[in-house]
């Protein structure tokens, strides 16, 4: 099937295609439309096959369309001023939502899942790479095992040059580079934080190839030779991005669904839509986890600066110039996810601030270079980002109903029902059938509920001014000992709650007919349906809020490693790890059982034993739970080995497919226990409240 | 203070009769006396005359024929009253043609009904006449308020009569008179017009009856008219007799003539009757006959005309019916009023402003679509109005739409209007839905304008303000096209349509058994005036066929309209050989549809098709009348309408049938059965076929629209076929992604 063919098709289809979006219909032959389409779309569900979605794909965009037309063509009329505008509003967010659908089924109908390329066996043609570890105020314990697993990569020794760019230049790092046996660089100034410190190091090394990790982004030793078998097999190949994987929870996880197996927020971007844009070669970089080709960045001027969203942007930028991009989606590198709601609205303010830059400043439609599918998924990139006014009108649309008794469609409850239903079912189902394993059904509406009203103004304002604005760097790897309410951040969410509640009571006590009011009932039951949907996911956002209590998470490895114990005695006796992490390990108890405390651990490693020394911290049935002590930076490097830069060691088998209405009641279930918790702990507190006084953590964010 | 809130009337000029043109020694056999009664309901007052608030006077208009004379009148008023008013010492004063007849103390009112009588002194009364009543009180103002401001009412009962005893006069054989005394616009006594025919009635004659029938219809008010056929004899009474020349009907003998020729003579029965001769050769010269005494325009003293030359009767559009809203252009609403209203509400106690048009019955929007009314009015500027609880009420059809408010009601406009500011609302656009509009449709506008409450009684009734509906505003069809489904039997009960889509019928054959009976022929004109009345256009260029014709040729491009009764079985073969229907021995039965067929409608989406019910229904029932239809078998896309019954006795109640609205209602598919016990019964028995003017790609979005679960199927194909094709599509890019070299 070539493209003449299938522009040819569509041509040819045309008048079907527009019939089936023009047709109008009154409520009962639409609601026969609608349940036919439903029952089509379940039972075609059934089947799994690839093509199959496509057609639902086409089927969900018709449908949609559909529904947006009735929208345009028949309810757009409106009695007074004020009514106009708030449904020209929500008019406008609809049509927003439609596009950003279309531009979604474009990116995940056929994402590419790209194999490694294998490095040729001459390793003389391997290319000579750069390392680069850039790092600002980031404390040395997280960027330590960063710079030491970089090592551990397994790449010619004199191919590879890693790398500090220390921006926050502090001696202790210099040290750490000389003692580590890395390069170290530092600038005069932080002009345009990261990509001026990444701008900086490219004028200073010479590697044909730069590797970029953040500084938490612990890489496992695979990492080069996974990727850089790309660039040989094309050389137009500007950058291979791979997945950010984080083994430490991001609020969502930790405040809401902990216990639950639900992927996480990164997920869907890193499972389905890169994989996605890598199909229609619009892969763009996602600042770490990523190897660049040194040629193009530079044909470029470098990482760009423009915008605070430095990664896209210079991906964007290198494939005007007709670079390709390319997404391996294996996870090669583990890093900390943003710990608190708070950071995480921080961190998502940058990139939708950036985002929007991008869009005014270099906007992907416009321009020399890009096909359309590559414009289309930069477009949806960034358009994504302007989600929170749309949302906002959304949530609070059936107010203007509920309280004003304003009239922002201009139709029956039944007919706009029978228009909306397989619309929203359909991408609903199609959605879940697509990126169900990356994302489960709904959480979207959550992720993005928590954000909106932080992001509504930036992305406003940045849209109006997209030249303000700075770098702000997300803070990751502090530790919370307590739980505590973040009402800083879901405060909007607690007042538009209380109105929403508010709105949906006086709805439901005029359709009662206790008001002088006139109103339609149905209508009143539509937008009390409407208006508690958006509360379902208020409350769940709200409940993200609530910052639990978190331990460090550290990545335990079940391993089974030769080791020798050293007692205080000086006895020796011989056993063998259960599990080890960076912090300490699991020994199996010896055949004979000494009740000496244990005071070293030598690991037997193929590469030599190391010993480190311990603190005993537990003897179990099972065996001494041990914690390292100080060690030599060398066997450090031999644990992260272990550890963290084993190739698998991010490695996961897939989700359970997802079920949307299952995924409805994990979210109830989610926000009930939270609610349980919440006042557990305040009866709790009110026991203890004489005791402890209270301690206030989190403002330093 | 005296603000008479009465219709306004006007008094017809007598017709040119004087009382001398009536012979007085004419012996009492030939001079029969009638005993008429005609109730309010029968003037026009449906629903009764109602005083409310601080209205006084009301009247209604009564009219005669001018062939007779009242000897005696006795008037019957049904009264009801509420509490308030018995203690008012108020009194009903009755006049009939402004002298005072009688005062009714309305003390002895009662909330039931109370009956009074009063003697009309016979002189009083001519052929056109004012009944006119006055509510009278010793108190200057009449306040009928009381503290809740509920309005007290008078109610004189629509049951209320006067009952006559007239004579009949002896008037010249004159056609200038015409249509009287055949038939007088205002008679309100729904007499029936005679028409006669020969022994052996020709086609050319029913043609030519049946355009008169249509003009008559045109002509007659909202009470109708209706005829009664006699072959070969003359009625006791003054008739309109069709025939060639040379022709006998009864004891007469048609005038010899070459031209066709109109005659006024005296009726050899009793010559106090005339004869209205219509005779002519042939159908060209019938048809120019009736059209020449269709224009009226005689001669005074003339008793007849020969009709030399042929008139050129100019053909019909399609969808051009007089009566008939325009859907060109948005229409004015001053074009519509009724009753020359004009469209001011004087005061605070007023009428609503009506109006009536007609519209052709197939009007078609798309689902969604609306007809917008545009009022523009303006309530009384005066300050005493209470502003929140005024309304101008809007009833389209009996049918409440809206209730526009003086001041427009947004949140910000209020707070404005808080603030001093002025916020009247002056215009609206209100959506009609398309199936709110029938055939003949009402729309009311009637302001409904409260004092404020702390006002006394005497100001609101004092003052002389204006409400208005400005002449600006529209009601807009020129959106709708013409297309519907048919047969669709309520169209043609409504409208006479499919054939009064020409309205001179210059498509549409009438077609009977060889020698109708003289009920087939009154029923076959009934529904001729039904057809001029419903367009205001006369039916010039019908054509009649009876029994077989000499050629099927003679249906093709026709839409057929049958009339037959089940005794008639020749014919009823003939008329349903292709038909869904089926006649068995003298009844009526529905075809047995086969598999294939029934699983067609099925997937057509036919789902409401009711035949074995109709037919269970036709054999179950003796008696019955009613009507079927279907599309012809001799001309794709073209209706053949039947109205038949099991016996010509049967037959003869169709026209009251119509006449009643809750039959009339009640009539719609493809097939009615009325019966004495049962009413009527409708039933879908075949499915329908789309007939209009929509455009081949407008046809195919409706098809779609029809058949939405099909409509859904097209979309999963059409997924299907690109879904296939992007698939194969994005493989193949896939596999040259992966492949980079």
């Amino acid at each position: 099937m070539n493209r003449l063919l299938c522009i040819l098709l569509i041509i040819v289809l045309a008048p079907a295609i527009s019939a089936i979006v023009i047709t109008p219909m009154d409520s009962d032959k639409q609601f026969v439309f609608a349940i036919v389409s439903l029952a089509i779309l379940f039972l075609l569900n059934l089947s799994k096959r690839r093509d199959v979605s496509i057609i639902l794909i086409i089927f969900s965009i018709l449908t949609s369309t559909r529904y947006l037309y009735f929208r345009a063509e028949q309810t757009l009329i409106f009695d007074s001023m004020v009514e106009g505008i708030l449904g020209t509003g929500l008019f406008l967010a609809e049509l927003y939502s439609w596009v950003m659908l279309i531009l979604g089924y474009i990116q995940t109908a056929f994402p590419l899942n790209r194999k490694i390329v294998p490095l040729p066996k001459d390793v003389e043609l391997w290319p000579t790479v750069d390392v680069y570890i850039p790092t600002y105020n980031e404390s040395l314990d997280v960027v330590r095992d960063t710079v030491l697993a970089a090592q551990c990569i397994e790449y010619p020794k004199d191919k590879i040059k890693i790398y500090i760019l220390d921006d926050g230049k502090r001696n202790e790092f210099a040290s750490f580079a000389v003692q580590a046996g890395v390069g170290y660089i530092s600038r005069t100034d932080n002009s345009h934080a990261k990509a001026g410190n990444l701008n900086n190091a490219l004028k200073q090394t010479r590697g044909e190839l730069i590797c970029i990790f953040d500084c938490d982004h612990v890489a496992t030793r695979v990492f080069l030779q996974a990727t850089v078998g790309a660039f040989l097999q094309d050389s137009n190949l500007s950058l291979i991005q791979t997945p950010h994987h984080f083994y430490s929870p991001d609020p969502f996880e930790r405040n809401l669904y902990g216990k639950h197996d639900i992927p996480n927020e990164g997920e869907l971007f890193y499972g389905r839509i890169q994989k996605g844009n890598d199909m229609w070669n619009a892969t763009f970089f996602c600042g770490s986890c990523a190897v660049l080709r040194r040629s193009a960045l530079e044909q470029i001027g470098g990482v760009a600066v423009e915008t605070v969203t430095e990664d896209a942007h210079t991906a964007l930028k290198m494939q005007r110039l007709g670079w390709n991009t390319a997404y391996l989606p294996i996870p090669l590198a583990g890093g900390l996810a943003t710990e608190r709601l708070g950071l995480h609205v921080i961190q998502r303010n940058r990139w939708a601030r950036g985002m929007v830059q991008i869009f005014r400043l270099d906007n992907p439609l416009l321009g020399k270079g890009l096909n359309i599918p590559q414009r289309l998924c930069y477009l949806s990139a960034m358009l994504y980002f302007l989600f929170p006014l749309p949302r906002i009108v959304f949530l609070t649309a059936p107010l203007a109903c509920l309280l004003f008794n304003l009239n922002i469609a201009h139709s029956s409850a039944a007919l706009i029902f029978s228009y909306a239903l397989p619309h929203f079912v359909m991408s609903l189902v199609v959605s879940s059938r697509l990126n169900g394993r990356s994302r489960y059904s709904f959480w979207g509406d959550i992720y993005d509920m928590a954000l909106t009203f932080h992001l509504a103004l930036p992305t406003i304002i940045t849209m109006l001014l997209p030249k303000r604005g700075k770098f702000n760097v997300t803070d990751k790897g502090a530790l919370l000992d307590k739980s505590y309410f973040d009402s800083h951040i879901v405060k909007p969410h607690m007042v538009t709650a209380v109105v929403l509640i508010l709105g949906i009571g006086w709805g439901i006590y005029r359709a009662l007919g206790y008001s002088i009011f006139v109103a339609d009932p149905m209508v009143i039951a539509l937008n009390i349906g409407w208006a508690s949907y958006g509360l379902f996911f208020l409350f769940a956002a709200i409940a993200a809020g609530r910052e639990s209590r978190q331990i460090r998470s550290t990545v335990r490895l079940d391993a089974h490693i030769p080791a020798v114990i050293h007692y205080e005695s000086g006895v020796l006796s011989k056993s063998y790890t259960l599990d080890i992490s960076m912090g300490g390990c699991l020994v199996a108890l010896p055949s004979q059982h000494f009740t000496d405390n244990v005071e070293t651990i030598e690991l037997q490693l193929q590469s030599g034993a190391v010993a480190i020394p311990v603190k005993q911290v537990a003897v179990t049935e099972q065996g001494y739970r041990l914690k390292f002590s100080d060690m030599s930076l060398a066997d450090r490097r031999e644990l992260v080995r272990i550890v963290l830069s084993r190739s698998d060691a991010w490695v996961k088998p897939p989700r359970k497919p997802d079920n949307p209405l299952r995924s409805l009641a994990t979210i109830a279930s989610c926000v009930v226990d939270v609610m349980n918790d919440v006042i557990k702990e305040k009866a709790n507190m009110k026991k203890n409240s004489s005791a402890v006084p209270e301690r206030k953590i989190g403002d330093n964010i | 203070m005296n603000k008479i809130i009465c219709v306004l009337l006007t008094i017809c000029s007598t017709l040119g009769f004087t009382a001398s043109s009536y012979s007085a020694n004419v012996d009492e056999l030939m001079n029969p006396q009638y005993e008429n009664k005609i109730t309010l309901a029968n003037m026009g007052q449906v629903q009764g005359i109602v005083f409310r608030g601080g209205q006084k006077d009301a009247g209604v208009t009564f009219t005669l024929p001018i062939d007779q004379f009242v000897t005696q009148a006795q008037l019957t008023l049904d009264i009801t009253a509420s509490d308030a008013i018995k203690d008012s010492e108020a009194s009903l004063q009755v006049r009939v043609n402004g002298e005072i007849i009688g005062s009714i103390p309305l003390s002895l009112a009662q909330e039931l009904k109370t009956s009074y009588t009063l003697d009309v002194p016979s002189v009083l009364i001519g052929s056109n006449n004012i009944l006119s009543f006055g509510l009278r009180t010793e108190q200057d103002n009449l306040c009928l308020l009381d503290g809740n401001q509920a309005v007290q009412q008078v109610k004189i009962l629509a049951s209320s009569s006067l009952e006559m005893t007239a004579q009949q006069l002896d008037i010249a054989a004159d056609l200038s008179f015409f249509p009287s005394p055949f038939w007088d616009v205002q008679n309100m006594l729904d007499n029936p017009i005679q028409l006669v025919f020969p022994k052996h009635v020709t086609q050319s004659q029913i043609s030519a009856a049946g355009s008169l029938a249509s003009w008559f219809g045109v002509q007659a008010t909202y009470r109708g008219v209706s005829f009664v056929v006699s072959k070969d004899e003359l009625p006791l009474n003054n008739a309109i007799v069709f025939g060639a020349p040379g022709d006998k009907v009864g004891e007469l003998v048609l005038p010899k003539t070459d031209v066709p020729l109109l005659k006024v003579v005296v009726n050899p029965r009793n010559p106090l009757y005339k004869l209205l001769l219509i005779v002519a050769e042939d159908g060209a010269g019938m048809r120019s006959a009736v059209h020449r005494l269709s224009q009226l325009d005689f001669k005074k003293q003339q008793d007849s005309i020969s009709v030399l030359k042929e008139a050129a009767i100019t053909a019909s559009e399609p969808y051009d019916a007089p009566r008939w809203i325009s859907t060109r252009n948005p229409i004015l609403l001053s074009q519509l009023v009724t009753n020359e209203q004009n469209m001011t509400s004087k005061g605070i106690w007023h009428n609503s402003i009506d109006f009536s048009f007609r519209a052709a019955p197939d009007l078609f929007l798309w689902d969604g679509e609306t007809i917008p009314l545009n009022i523009d009015y303006s309530f009384p500027p005066d300050a005493w109005i209470d502003a929140e609880s005024s309304f101008l009420n809007v009833v389209f059809n009996g049918q409440f739409l809206q209730d526009l408010p003086v001041n427009k009601r947004g949140a910000l406009e209020q707070l404005w209007n808080r603030l001093g500011g002025d916020t009247r609302q002056e215009k609206a656009s209100l959506p009609i839905e398309p199936y709110m509009i029938y055939g003949d449709n009402q729309l009311s506008l009637y302001f409904n304008v409260k004092p404020r409450k702390d006002l006394p009684c005497g100001t609101a009734l004092d003052s002389n303000i204006q409400s208005r509906i400005q002449n600006t505003s529209t009601i807009d069809l020129s959106h709708t096209q013409h297309f519907s489904l048919l047969p669709n039997l309520s169209f043609f009960v409504g409208a006479s349509f499919p054939f009064s889509r020409l309205a001179d019928y210059s498509q549409t054959v009438f077609w009977l058994p060889a020698e109708p009976s003289t009920v087939q022929l009154q029923t076959l004109f009934n529904l001729n005036a039904r057809s001029g009345s419903a367009t205001g256009a006369v039916i010039y260029q019908n054509q009649v066929i009876l029994g077989t014709p000499k050629s099927l040729d003679a249906f093709n491009g026709k839409d057929i309209l049958a009339i037959t009764s089940m005794v008639s079985t020749k014919f009823n073969r003939l008329l349903l050989a292709s038909s869904p229907f089926i006649e068995q021995d003298n009844t009526l039965h529905i075809k047995e549809k086969g598999m294939s067929e029934r699983l067609l409608n099925w997937f057509q989406g036919n789902w409401s098709l009711s035949g074995r019910e109709a037919d269970r229904y036709f054999s179950s029932n003796e008696s019955w009348r009613g009507f079927i239809s279907f599309e012809s078998p001799w001309s794709a896309k073209r209706t053949v309408v039947v109205a038949l019954a099991s016996t010509d006795q049967q037959l003869a109640k169709l026209d009251s049938d119509l006449k009643n609205q809750l039959i009339n209602a009640g009539i719609r598919g493809d097939a009615a059965v009325i019966t004495d016990d049962n009413g009527v019964t409708s039933f879908n028995v075949s499915p329908q076929f789309p007939s209009g003017q929509l455009a081949w790609y407008k046809m195919a979005i409706w098809y779609a629209n029809q058949h939405s679960a099909l409509f859904a199927l097209l979309t999963l194909f059409i997924a299907t076929i690109l879904g296939v094709a992007f698939y194969r599509r994005l493989e193949q890019k896939a596999r040259q992604r992966l492949n980079k070299e």
